[in-house]
């Protein structure tokens, strides 16, 4: 019993173990089968994922070979122009002949080092152009305020604006041959360039042959010829030694200057004291003087004609030829022409209206206007020119004054006469201021002025004049010594 | 023609240089695409800078008128100090002998810019074209024209180097015209 007891025990344990083992069978395959289908599940997204990217990277590089394709394909004319690899044209222009970054390019074309070194050394040049014409800005002003003078024909002032201008340029150095040129022209109108302080050594003597300074040779020419002519007639008028000059053989002298005029010149002689360096570095050139100076010649000839005390008709007719030779010399022979035209009652208009217009600055043409409009009586207008030059103090203010007071003279106010002639005398001790100082003294009844120049006259052993003299003496008039014979006091 | 052009060019050639820079600059600036950026080719196109066909007015009269003005203006400060102190003054050499080189450079680097003003003729024909275009205000047509006369006439002359010429010719007025001007400027 017990042993079917046992057995039954035993078939019921095996049937309850055999039916837990059925369940964790079936347990476990149905997890196995979660699991497998998860698993499955999992897959298959992945799968369907590489799927899809793998389909991407494929069209991809279907496009890619596409596009290459496509390049390959492109027609010359249809190229980029600068690289020559991508399609010509742009979204904003599609007719462009470039590609894209090629007209990105173009348009911000580069610069080299060079395109920038050149222009910036220009404006660096141009910089250093404007400080030098600013330094300078005064030489260009002087020289055009002296050429303004010149078109004007104020000689004098233009000559002083040129020596400011030569100034300027020695102060800095410069050596502007062209404004030296121009202030040596105009010192030769003027009757200045023999007194002028351009420094002629500043022109390299190959330079005085090429036309641009041909004036200055012929300046330094005429200067040298002038010198020669100088030295050749004193040689002259030296070989004839008189005690009295009227001894002096006029004619002869006169025929020996005037043969120089065809003579070949002669090296001027030198100075006492002077040695040929001296020479050399004041002409600086060596310039050869071929002939004598015709206006200097008829110049001595008129000198030799004043110390010989010719008359006047032959002092005129000596000037009158220099005028005709060389007009344009006023400043040789057209003061003392007038003076000479005024004391033989020629009219002097002419004569002056030509010194104005070679020189409008040449008050010696308004000397002889005032001598004339005396002579002719018009003292009033005579005193209004001379007063006018007075007031400016004029280099001629001596002779101005001397005119006043000989006008004053024959309008009988002695006071005012008086005053002029000493105004004058104190201007220029000269016989003629003098002489007409120690008449308006008699005038006057001032007899101190007149002891008083009588006595420098004594010391000086210089003979009073023989019009003072006689006025003094009553024996002739102011008239007399005014109005007729040379209208002056001699 | 061309040769004779190059020759002048070449002879000028600061000026042709600084000119064709500017160009440059202008170009940039406007963001005109440059054909080619070679300052001094030896063609008809030396000493300017080939670019594109211009379409804009304002675009086109400033790459012609700016370079004209800067070279004009560098121009007339070179032509000035040089002609001045050549012609005028006479300063040939220093006050030690020598050449006096920096007045000669003056004077040739002033007919050098003054030679170099004017745009080619192909920039100036486009600048005609569009200032005296159809859709161009008769204002503005008014008001461009002394500017565009001189560019467009210049243009023509620097082609045929006449403007070598007439520089020269200013470089000797200079004196002159400063005889007018400096009494002004000492006022």
């Amino acid at each position: 019993m017990d042993e079917n007891k046992e057995k039954e025990l035993n078939t019921a344990e095996d049937e309850r173990l055999k039916q837990e083992l059925e369940e964790l069978a079936r347990t476990f395959q149905e997890e196995l089968d979660k699991a497998k289908a998860e698993e499955a599940l999992k897959s298959e997204t992945d799968a369907q994922e590489d799927a899809e990217n793998e389909g991407e990277l494929i069209q991809e590089l279907e496009d890619l070979e596409h596009i290459e394709e496509e390049e390959d394909e492109i027609p010359e004319e249809e190229l980029c122009v600068c690289c020559g690899e991508k399609r010509r044209g742009t979204k904003k222009n599609p007719d462009s002949e470039y590609c894209y970054e090629c007209e990105k390019a173009l348009r911000h074309y580069p610069f080299e080092l060079l395109n920038v070194i050149i222009p910036a050394l220009a404006v660096a040049f141009c910089l250093y152009g404007c400080y030098i014409f600013s330094n300078y800005m005064s030489i260009y002003t002087s020289a055009q305020q002296a050429e303004k003078y010149v078109q004007q024909n104020k000689l004098y002032s233009a000559y002083s604006a040129y020596d400011t201008a030569v100034n300027k340029m020695k102060a800095k150095n410069v050596n502007g041959e062209m404004i030296y040129k121009r202030s040596l022209d105009c010192a030769y109108k003027s009757g200045e360039f023999l007194n002028s302080s351009v420094d002629t050594a500043v022109f390299k003597e190959w330079e005085l042959k090429l036309p641009h300074l041909k004036s200055v040779y012929d300046i330094q020419l005429e200067s040298l010829e002038m010198d020669a002519t100088r030295s050749a007639i004193e040689g002259i008028i030296y070989q004839y030694d008189v005690e009295n000059i009227e001894d002096l053989p006029y004619d002869k002298i006169i025929k020996e200057i005037d043969a120089l005029t065809d003579e070949p010149a002669k090296t001027a002689p030198l100075i006492d004291g002077e040695t040929e360096e001296e020479i050399s570095t004041t002409t600086a050139y060596n310039i050869k003087v071929k002939r004598y100076n015709r206006p200097m010649i008829l110049y001595y000839q008129f000198y030799i004609s004043v110390v010989c005390e010719k008359d006047i008709e032959t002092q005129i007719s000596i000037l009158e030829k220099i005028k005709e030779e060389s007009p344009e010399k006023t400043w040789i022979y057209a003061a003392m022409l007038g003076d000479l035209y005024n004391k033989s009652g020629k009219d002097t208009t002419e004569l002056c209206k030509y010194m104005r217009s070679i020189n409008s600055e040449d008050t010696s043409a308004d000397v002889i206007e005032a001598t004339a409009l005396r002579i002719k009586g018009k003292y009033d207008e005579s005193i209004e020119i001379c007063n006018k030059f007075i007031d400016r103090e004029d280099i001629y203010m001596y002779e101005f004054c001397r005119q006043k007071a000989i006008c004053y003279l024959l309008k009988g106010d002695y006071s005012t006469a008086y005053k002029a002639a000493y105004e004058a005398y104190s201007q220029s001790t000269i016989p003629l201021t003098a002489n007409l100082l120690m008449i308006c003294s008699i005038a006057t009844d001032n007899t101190d002025v007149y002891d008083e120049i009588a006595e420098l006259y004594a010391e000086s052993e210089i003979d009073l004049s023989e019009e003072v003299l006689a006025y003094k003496d009553g024996t002739m008039t102011l008239e007399q010594i005014f109005t007729k014979g040379d209208f002056d006091v001699a | 023609m061309t040769a004779l052009y190059v020759i002048v060019k070449y002879f000028t050639v600061v000026g042709s240089y600084v000119k064709a820079f500017l160009e440059h600059v202008c170009c940039r600036v406007y963001e005109v695409l440059i054909e080619d950026g070679r300052y001094l080719p030896a063609n008809e196109m030396c000493g300017h800078i080939e670019h594109e066909i211009i379409k804009r007015r304002s675009v086109s009269f400033g790459v012609c008128f700016f370079p004209f003005l800067f070279n004009l203006l560098f121009g007339i400060i070179f032509i000035s100090v040089g002609a001045m102190n050549v012609y005028y003054v006479g300063e040939f050499f220093t006050k030690s002998g020598f050449v006096n080189l920096a007045n000669f450079l003056f004077l040739w680097l002033g007919v050098s810019f003054l030679s170099n003003l004017f745009p080619s003729v192909e920039d100036a024909l486009t600048l005609k074209e569009l200032i005296y275009g159809k859709d161009t205000k008769l204002f503005v047509k008014i008001i461009a024209a002394p500017v565009f006369a001189i560019l467009f006439c210049g243009a023509y002359l620097e082609r045929y180097c006449i403007t070598f010429v007439t520089s020269v010719a200013v470089s000797f007025a200079v004196p002159t015209i400063y005889s007018y001007i400096l009494p002004l400027l000492a006022v």
